[in-house]
């Protein structure tokens, strides 16, 4: 959950890039880092040295200013692919205020997104089994692909979200829809942390 | 001694002169740092709190494969000149991690006999905790549009 530090005035949420192998979470965080205000963030730190590759944990600071007085703070990690690290997996999520999902839009690659939602619900189940209801944001990447590798982002609509959650047609190398995925996450996780709006009548 | 929250300066700083340890980290169980003593460029903190946090989960989720129903206390690691005491605690925080290296000066038992204190004093000294909901007033729809709209700048 997010951290709170009352005396400071300071408020820090984290979202998770999570997704099938190769699926792009790295290149999103890239892109995200290549295209928000430079003042507003600071530099990915990954854990690990594999180029290219999320060996470990990619973390990415984003600095919202202040909203209704207090510091606001969001952390980006991307988790990492490998098996071996499913405990830095649980551990990461265990925290999340929101989720980015990242679905490789090709249709070959259809099984793998299916496999890392299963295991994106697992692992955000509590110590206890029971489920926690994260915001999460679709983003349906590789949209630079020839259209016939690809499935319609309908298509993907039915097959991976089935609580219709937000969704967005993504392309981390030309920089389309990937922020526009992390301003829809952003404003579901804050808009946690508001007063509900009085029901009318 | 670096601190995230205040409150953790004074059972710490206790904890650290009654043990005689040369090295404290406590840390959330996902291995964000709450404060830190004795940490130097050698040793690199961030590194240390993922590996801490990451050894304790393995720990308890061996634990929970044998069925140990109150899983395992603490794992000590005794070299020739120094040790290491790793073990998870509860706060009104929620569950926390503290990693402490310690040498000749010291000993696991020291170490263990104050860290039941520390981790009470800590407990004790827990402001209330702020709900999480309701935290942003009114005006924070207004206000988070400004924030996203700055952040994305011209995009």
């Amino acid at each position: 959950m997010a951290r709170v530090d009352a005396e400071r005035h300071e408020l820090t949420a984290t979202i998770v890039v999570y997704g099938a192998p190769k699926a792009g979470k790295t290149a999103i965080l890239h892109c995200i880092q290549d295209r928000v205000t430079p003042e507003r963030r600071g530099d990915i730190s990954p854990f690990g040295s594999d180029p290219g590759v999320a060996t470990m944990l990619d973390w990415l600071p984003l600095e919202l200013g202040v909203i209704a007085g207090w510091r606001t703070r969001v952390h980006l990690y991307a988790i990492p692919d490998q098996r071996h690290a499913d405990v830095t997996r649980r551990l990461v999520l265990a925290d999340a205020d929101g989720v980015l999902f990242a679905a490789d839009a090709q249709a070959v690659r259809l099984a793998e997104n299916l496999t890392a939602l299963r295991s994106l619900a697992d692992n955000l189940d509590d110590a206890d089994g029971r489920h926690r209801d994260v915001p999460t944001v679709y983003l349906y990447t590789k949209c630079d692909l020839p259209p016939e590798l690809l499935l319609t982002t309908g298509a993907l609509n039915r097959e991976l979200n089935t609580h219709a959650h937000p969704s967005f047609a993504c392309s981390a190398l030309r920089g389309e829809g990937v922020l526009e995925g992390l301003h829809a996450v952003i404003s579901m996780v804050m808009r946690q942390f508001a007063p509900a709006k009085p029901r009318a009548g | 001694m670096r601190v995230l929250e205040p409150w953790v300066t004074d059972p710490l700083a206790e904890f650290l002169r009654e043990s005689a340890a040369r090295l404290a980290l406590v840390m959330t169980s996902s291995g964000q740092v709450i404060a830190q003593h004795g940490f130097t460029r050698s040793v690199d903190v961030m590194s240390a709190a993922s590996l801490g946090a990451g050894i304790l989960a393995t720990t308890d989720e061996l634990a929970r494969q044998l069925q140990a129903s109150a899983g395992f206390g603490a794992v000590v690691h005794q070299g020739g000149r120094q040790g290491v005491w790793l073990s998870g605690f509860d706060t009104p925080r929620g569950r926390w991690i503290a990693l402490v290296v310690f040498g000749p000066e010291s000993s696991v038992g020291l170490v263990r006999l104050f860290f039941a204190r520390f981790a009470t004093q800590l407990a004790a000294a827990a402001p209330a905790l702020v709900p999480v909901r309701d935290v942003l007033a009114e005006g924070f729809e207004r206000e988070l549009d400004d924030s996203l709209r700055n952040l994305f700048g011209a995009h």
